[in-house]
């Protein structure tokens, strides 16, 4: 099959031939038709052409006749006709009504790439082709600009296409040469017409058709990477082939290490050249292209392509605009290079017949708007429009009709919004439809600088980056700004941070300038302003601007640990430990996040936190807690025993079932702008029965009470029964009031032996079946036993109680650790001796690891606080109790 | 512990710190239900005509909880004897001081005890009975529903008679009023003739959330709750049914999560999904709009998860 040949004369004919046999070239035919015909793309007519045999094979045959060998060829030549050749004739109708995306990195393309990459080869595999496919994109988007600039008219902008794809080391381009980026991602610069406008933007920057066919080679090859990614994307391929896929594809994965697309002739991620030189010079920072980038055909690409071919016939005549190169980027179906095809082909003619405009003198120079020039030169053909700079920015012109035309002379009125800088002119030189896109080609030039119109600082940056932006203290930076051009107009510029006196620049206003400074040593945020003022122009007053950055060190965060929580749990920061205390299900849990974070010693390394908690499949939840949020700090000053060091969030019981994955996202805000750190943990909750407990109201009946007939309110009883479940592994889902709601009592509570006993033996017989264990066997066993335990809450604010160990029954007062207590006795825990000075209870005791002293930081999930240093168990009679790890355990086996 | 044929003497007092000892009522019973305490040197003997133990137990010391250690607590003491007709006194003894803290004779005759009167007029019991004993004989009184659930009307009771409101319990077709009756040592029991009551309905406890208790619209929350009868038994929650304002959020959970209600005043309600009687428990909880400072989290959450997936940490 032979390539794609386009009718000169009928700009939507096209012509293709297949070599081969007859079945061969209609299967050749037959198998293409379907993706010319989704093009738009109708067959018109085709021939064949029965293949002929030259006739001196024929004469050499009937020479060695009088040999075997002379018939033996005849035989063979009679038996094996040469390949034949079928003519196809189409003609472009247009695209279908609801044309089918181009084949070519769809939207989110690279991010289902990556996340093929990611799944297969992990994330920092991932990351590295993320980044290399960024910069790519950037590249791109940086050249399809340009071509756009370029068939506009832009001289400059054709200049860099040259440079970035020529390859003229003579001509490349500074670092300062102000370039802006377009926004556009790889997805939309991509398809089949922005390619044609690339391919027609290079061709019409090139200075002969030989630089043409170099450039529009370089670009082919510029474009091949994305082979592997459109490949990579194809239904089918499985991660581990679209992995090797995209290995032999070289898009930066460890195959090619660090230099990735450098072998692609984009240098820049290898030498610093594109990192350093996009944001300010665009593709000047692609300085490192050389004159042909190495080809580049990886075996992967060769799969995807059809077949591997010539792309255009060498050498190639010089100055040869009749010759037209066949531009095929080699990840492109036919159908899709056709655009780009006919672009190449009518920039080629119209190439032939244009000419250059230049401007070689204007008078007068500075004139204010209103007033009149006259510029004189050729090539300025029978009319257009003249571009002034404007005031909008460096690179905005105002266009403005003139009074008069020729070919050599221009009169024009100063617009009101012009400034100083080049004047340049607007003249069309054809326009022509190229598949779905209309061009309209300008013609390049050379224009002339204009000192007239007002001046203005367009842009103050720093190291390329405009306020609000974050300066490193005690380090060298470049402070950058853009005024108006003109060569007689001054700029100054005073540069000041608190503390210092001024410093002071003088310099002319040639654009884009910059000048290094020296940021304060400071150990806390300061900030640096910078006023430019532009003298000169049509103005009474000269402009000036004023930015003010910060300098500061942005905060590196990190999330340090998770911590999950019902209470008590094991965890270090240092040394990292198994989390080992079981978390319940259908109970209030905590987390606790510690937030690192960096700034090389900046700030005292903290910065003020928020964060958020996602439960996967579930509620995303706000941290808790007086403020909400935290400082972050370096990782070794958090204090675990101070709540407010961590991020702390409450996930509702209902969320606390089984199997969870918790993600934390933090965030901060410094000088340098939000900084976002991240961590997940899986988390299980082990079901757990729920502890029945029913309660009952005490109320006042002591003699000489001073609170005669007083009894816990309803809401009260429940909440201290229900927060004694913090020390208790059950989830509190089983507690009501019991069938007695009240009880009178007489008995003093405040006598912790009889007063007390009297009391929970009172309430104790209301429940306890004892008292009926006399009328089995005609009751049941245990008539009374509802399975749940009793607590008797009583007004005591101070708290107090007493337990039946082991019992199902016990009375307190309004203090939810008693109340755990207490049902801790019920559940058989006995008293334990902390020897370090508390009271000694009552025995008999338990001995628990280090006399009970919990070594982990306790946190009251309910009050949201942590415990003091020392905390004991909770059976202890310590000033500070929680339960502890070894009892939250036997508690487990119990309840 | 207990057999079907042995009768056992229920022993019961409290020593206090002082080492007095007071004792509690006893009974004769062919059941245990045995509380464990902690070995003590205390010890109930049953004595025959001579003086002669006829039978010995170490009688389990309830240490009941809390309070600062004492080098003589008040312990609860309880112990069971298999009685048997030729035991006429039980003893008390403190075997570490080698004394006897009580002595009470066994009286040949329990309690001639009657129940003359049970009459349920609406919610209101009254019950009247006699007892015909040479010694000072006091009442344990209780409401069975069935046979199996008991609820203590009366306890150490010394007057014959009760009247007393039983709306607040559970019910059934088969009630008693069952008395018992003892002279600290020797009971006897008395049984109703079974009658029907009503009873009261079961009763849905809202636990969570709590009422008036406020939330941020689109805060998540757990609902929690459970449906208990007037005997405080929970009941199965399969028919447990949830709603806010009206609209059915979870059924046959106890445990439920609550998302997205919009600001306003809402009102949950836990019920049943059945016809069952039941006193239905709802509470009143407050959405308040999101102040600025929730939605600037808000957004900022949203950035930084947003952050997340396309720095492929998320899916």
């Amino acid at each position: 099959m032979d390539d794609l040949v386009t009718d000169e004369t009928t700009t939507f004919l096209v012509h293709r031939t297949y070599a081969g046999d007859a079945a061969e070239t209609t299967a050749a035919l037959t198998e293409e038709l379907p993706a010319l015909a989704a093009s738009g793309y109708q067959v018109v007519g085709q021939s064949w052409e029965p293949g002929r045999r030259s006739w001196w094979w024929w004469l050499l045959a009937v020479l060695l006749m009088p040999f075997v060998v002379g018939i033996a060829l005849l035989v063979y030549f009679l038996l094996n006709p040469p390949p034949g050749r079928l003519a196809v004739s189409l003609t472009w109708t247009g695209f279908p009504d609801t044309p089918e995306p181009g084949s070519l990195l769809q939207p989110g393309a690279v991010a289902q790439v990556l996340g093929k990459v990611q799944a297969s080869s992990g994330s920092e595999v991932r990351d590295e082709l993320a980044a290399q496919l960024e910069a790519l994109q950037e590249y791109l988007a940086a050249l399809a600009a340009d071509s756009r600039a370029t068939l506009g008219g832009d001289a400059s902008a054709a200049g860099r296409l040259r440079r970035c794809l020529a390859g003229d080391a003579t001509t490349q381009l500074t670092a300062d040469e102000p370039h802006e980026l377009p926004g556009s991602g790889l997805d939309s610069v991509v398809d089949r017409d922005q390619l044609a406008l690339l391919a027609a933007g290079t061709t019409w920057a090139a200075t002969s058709s030989a630089e043409a066919q170099g450039m529009l080679s370089t670009l082919a090859h510029q474009l091949a990477p994305l082979a592997a990614v459109q490949a990579a994307l194809a239904p089918g391929v499985p991660p581990v082939q679209m992995q090797m896929m995209m290995a032999g594809g070289g898009l930066g994965l460890p195959v090619l290490g660090g230099g990735g697309l450098p072998g692609l002739g984009i240098p820049g991620l290898g030498t610093g050249g594109l990192g350093g030189g996009l944001p300010t010079g665009g593709i000047g920072g692609l300085t490192g292209l050389g004159p042909r980038p190495r080809p580049f055909l990886p075996f992967p690409i060769d799969w995807f392509l059809p077949k591997p071919r010539p792309v255009w016939p060498f050498p190639f005549p010089p100055g040869d605009w009749d010759h037209k190169p066949i531009f095929v980027p080699p990840f492109l179906y036919d159908t899709d290079k056709i655009c780009a095809q006919l672009a190449v082909f009518f920039m080629f003619t119209i190439q032939k017949t244009s000419t250059k405009y230049r401007i070689t003198s204007i008078s007068p120079e500075a004139t204010c708007a209103g007033g009149t020039i006259r510029l004189r030169g050729t090539g300025f053909g029978p009319g257009g429009v003249v571009l002034f700079p404007s005031i909008h920015g460096p690179g905005a012109h105002l266009p403005a009709n003139p009074i008069t035309w020729t070919d050599t002379e221009i009169t024009v009125i100063v617009p009101g919004d012009a400034a100083s800088g080049e004047i340049r002119l607007q003249i069309i030189e054809k326009t022509l439809a190229v598949c779905r896109i209309l061009l309209t080609v300008f013609r390049l030039g050379t224009g002339i600088a204009f000192t007239g119109g007002q001046s203005r600082v367009f842009s103050i940056t720093v190291n390329g980056e405009p306020p609000p932006s974050c300066l490193p203290p005690d380090t060298d930076v470049s402070i950058e700004w853009v005024t108006t051009v003109a060569a007689s107009h001054a700029v100054s510029i005073a540069i000041t941070t608190p503390g210092r006196p001024p410093t002071l620049v003088n310099r002319m206003a040639v654009g884009a300038d910059s000048v290094i400074y020296r940021t304060p040593n400071v150990s806390t945020p300061t900030t640096l302003t910078v006023t430019v003022i532009v003298s000169g122009g049509c103005h009474s007053a000269a402009p000036a601007r004023t930015e003010t950055f910060a300098v500061s060190v942005p905060a590196k965060l990190s999330v340090r640990g998770i911590e999950v929580t019902q209470g008590v749990q094991h965890f270090q920061l240092a040394s990292p430990v198994p989390p080992s205390v079981v978390t319940v299900a259908g109970k209030d849990t905590i987390v606790r996040v510690y937030v690192g974070c960096d700034r090389n010693g900046f700030a005292q390394d903290q910065l003020e936190v928020m964060g958020s908690l996602r439960i996967e499949n579930g509620p995303t939840l706000m941290p808790v807690g007086v403020t909400g949020t935290t400082t972050a700090k370096r990782w070794t000053s958090i204090n675990r025993n101070l709540i407010g060091d961590t991020l702390n969030f409450r996930i509702p019981a209902a969320w606390c079932v089984g199997t969870q994955r918790l993600f934390v996202n933090v965030w901060g805000t410094d000088e340098g702008g939000t900084h976002h750190a991240y961590g997940d943990v899986f988390w299980s909750w082990e079901v757990q029965p729920a502890l029945k407990v029913r309660y009952v109201r005490i109320r006042d009946g002591r003699p000489g009470s001073a609170t005669p007939g007083q009894i816990p309110s309803d809401a009260q009883a429940r909440a201290i029964v229900t927060q004694a479940f913090d020390q208790l592994p059950s989830p509190p889902l089983d507690i009501a009031p019991a069938w007695l709601t009240e009880w009178n009592t007489s008995q003093d509570w405040l006598d912790a032996e009889d007063g007390q006993q009297n009391l929970l033996n009172h309430v104790n017989d209301q429940h306890n079946c004892t008292l009926w264990e006399s009328v089995w066997p005609w009751s049941d066993p245990c008539p009374a036993n509802d399975g749940a335990k009793w607590v008797g809450v009583y007004f005591e604010p101070t708290g107090g109680g007493k337990a039946k160990r082991d019992g199902n029954t016990c009375v307190v007062g309004l203090n939810p650790l008693h109340a755990g207590h207490e049902l801790a006795h019920t559940l058989g825990l006995k008293h334990v001796l902390t020897g370090d000075g508390d009271t000694v209870p009552k025995g008999p005791y338990d001995t628990l690891p280090i006399n009970g002293f919990i070594i982990d930081t306790p946190v009251d999930p309910t009050a949201l606080v942590t415990l003091p240093v020392p905390t004991f168990d909770l059976m202890s009679y310590a000033r500070s109790r929680w339960i502890s790890p070894h009892n939250w355990d036997r508690l487990r086996g119990i309840i | 512990m207990a057999d079907t044929e042995t009768v056992y003497l229920r022993v019961a007092g409290v020593v206090r710190p002082n080492g007095r000892y007071q004792a509690r009522p006893g009974w004769f019973t062919r059941h245990v239900v045995f509380q464990p305490g902690d070995e003590s040197p205390y010890e109930a003997q049953l004595l025959d005509t001579l003086g002669r133990p006829l039978a010995r137990a170490r009688m389990s010391a309830g240490v009941d909880g809390c309070g600062p250690w004492t080098p003589t607590g008040l312990r609860e003491l309880a112990a069971y004897l298999p009685i048997t007709d030729e035991a006429t006194e039980v003893v008390v003894l403190d075997t570490e001081l080698d004394s006897e803290l009580d002595r009470a004779a066994i009286h040949r005759a329990p309690p001639l005890l009657e129940l003359v009167e049970v009459t349920l007029t609406g919610p209101r019991l009254r019950a009247r009975w006699t007892a015909q004993h040479p010694r000072q004989v006091t009442f344990n009184v209780a409401f069975f529903v069935g046979h199996d659930r008991a609820f203590a009307l009366a306890v150490d009771e010394r007057s014959t008679s009760l009247e007393t409101d039983i709306g607040h319990l559970p019910g059934g077709p088969e009630c008693h009023v069952v008395v018992v009756a003892t002279d600290g040592v020797r009971s006897a029991t008395a049984i109703s003739d079974p009658f029907a009551f009503a009873g009261a309905a079961a009763r849905a406890v809202i636990l969570a959330p709590a009422p008036e208790a406020q939330f941020t619209d689109g805060e998540p929350f757990s609902l929690v709750g459970h449906v208990v009868d007037a005997g405080g038994r929970s009941l199965d929650e399969h028919d447990l049914r949830w709603t806010i304002d009206g609209e059915v959020v979870a059924e046959g959970t106890r445990l439920a999560g609550a998302l997205g209600l919009p600001a306003g005043m809402h009102v949950v309600e836990l019920g049943l999904a059945t016809d069952a009687p039941l006193i239905a428990a709802s509470t009143t909880i407050m959405v308040g709009a999101a102040d600025a400072a929730t939605v600037e989290w808000r957004r900022a959450a949203e950035l930084a998860e947003r952050t997340a997936v396309e720095r492929g940490l998320r899916t």
